[in-house]
């Protein structure tokens, strides 16, 4: 039985956020553009929050469940969120789907407490690697994952995400060592061309 | 007792319930009878239903919650996580209090209002019917 992730920050308490929730979250998505913006080249859509909530994965991409983790605060305000997918496509490897954290909190050391607690809620309940895909040019974004430890293992291109077309890296951190090639092993849509002909 | 304890394996979790009036004493009697269950297993959660009581907590109460906690980091234990169903105002500064008092590890003790923002606060909304199902019969004493 795997229960929701504490925040390790006083002031903030976590809510399993639910189709209940999607005002609350729409407003938080309205109220922090900026990664729309940097992703989308557009605000969040009227329908970002109920996309967050009840959207579905394309059929095939298995997971065991999707976490979706509301950092609430004192006046019950959203802070930030995450949505996690656990055993994406195989046991063991968690997928980040979305890690968002109100702009006031840029630059406060926040983001990065509540990703290490999330990562360590992952670990023991079992994570020994992490995946994100994460937008090339949203640079902020790029640096917080790369300076945490992320790897990429390959792009996709032409990846549509509202006005923009972009390239997505894949990226993935080993938790309990191991290396590309047992990461690869487990995730075969993660092996870049080069890997493929490598291979053949 | 005014206090009474069920412990949900499948859950994880043990749940203790308290109707009329409820002191420290009683809740940490109680606990550390169910400490010996045979189905208690260390890292439960612990949720406290006190909506049908009314509490009587001291300081001596707090001072045993923070030295059991540090008990529990010298035998490098790590706090379980401790839930409380209340909306008395007594024990949400009971709850602050105890954040604030200097303690070797940080006491893992939150305070929801209902059984709603309990399930939300755990997020088993996908077990939602077990969980009510196992509350009710506690509840009912079954």
């Amino acid at each position: 039985m795997i229960y929701l992730p504490q925040s390790p920050i006083p002031n903030l308490h976590t809510i399993e956020l639910t189709p209940d929730h999607e005002l609350l979250l729409q407003h938080f998505f309205e109220e922090n553009p900026e990664y729309f913006l940097a992703v989308q080249g557009e605000p969040a859509s009227p329908h970002e929050a109920h996309e967050e909530i009840s959207g579905q994965l394309p059929e095939g991409l298995t997971f065991t469940k999707k976490w979706l983790v509301g950092y609430f605060d004192e006046d019950k305000t959203l802070a930030a969120i995450a949505n996690i997918l656990s055993d994406f496509l195989t046991s063991g490897v968690w997928h980040i789907g979305l890690f968002m954290v109100a702009t006031s909190l840029y630059g406060s050391g926040k983001s990065q407490i509540l990703y290490n607690s999330l990562e360590s809620w992952a670990v023991s309940n079992g994570a020994r690697w992490m995946r994100i895909g994460v937008v090339k040019g949203n640079s902020r974004a790029e640096r917080f994952w790369e300076r945490l430890g992320y790897l990429q293992t390959r792009t996709r291109d032409g990846y549509i995400m509202g006005r923009q077309t972009n390239i997505l890296r894949i990226m993935y951190k080993p938790l309990a060592g191991g290396t590309r090639d047992e990461y690869l092993a487990l995730i075969e849509r993660d092996r870049p061309e080069e890997y493929i002909k490598e291979s053949q | 007792m005014p206090i009474h304890y069920h412990i949900n394996p499948e859950l994880n979790l043990i749940l203790f319930i308290g109707e009329g009036l409820v002191t420290g004493s009683d809740y940490f009697k109680t606990a550390e009878i169910a400490s010996q269950d045979k189905l208690r297993k260390w890292g439960m959660v612990t949720i406290v239903d006190l909506l049908s009581a009314e509490t009587d907590f001291e300081l001596q109460d707090m001072r045993f919650a923070i030295e059991f906690t540090n008990s529990l980091s010298r035998k490098s234990l790590e706090p379980e996580q401790v839930i409380a169903i209340t909306s008395s105002k007594a024990i949400k500064l009971i709850s602050d209090s105890l954040k604030l008092l200097p303690s070797k590890v940080p006491i893992k003790l939150d305070l929801v209002e209902t059984i709603d923002e309990l399930i939300s606060f755990l997020g088993i909304t996908e077990q939602r019917q077990d969980f009510l199902i196992f509350y009710e019969s506690c509840k009912n004493g079954k």
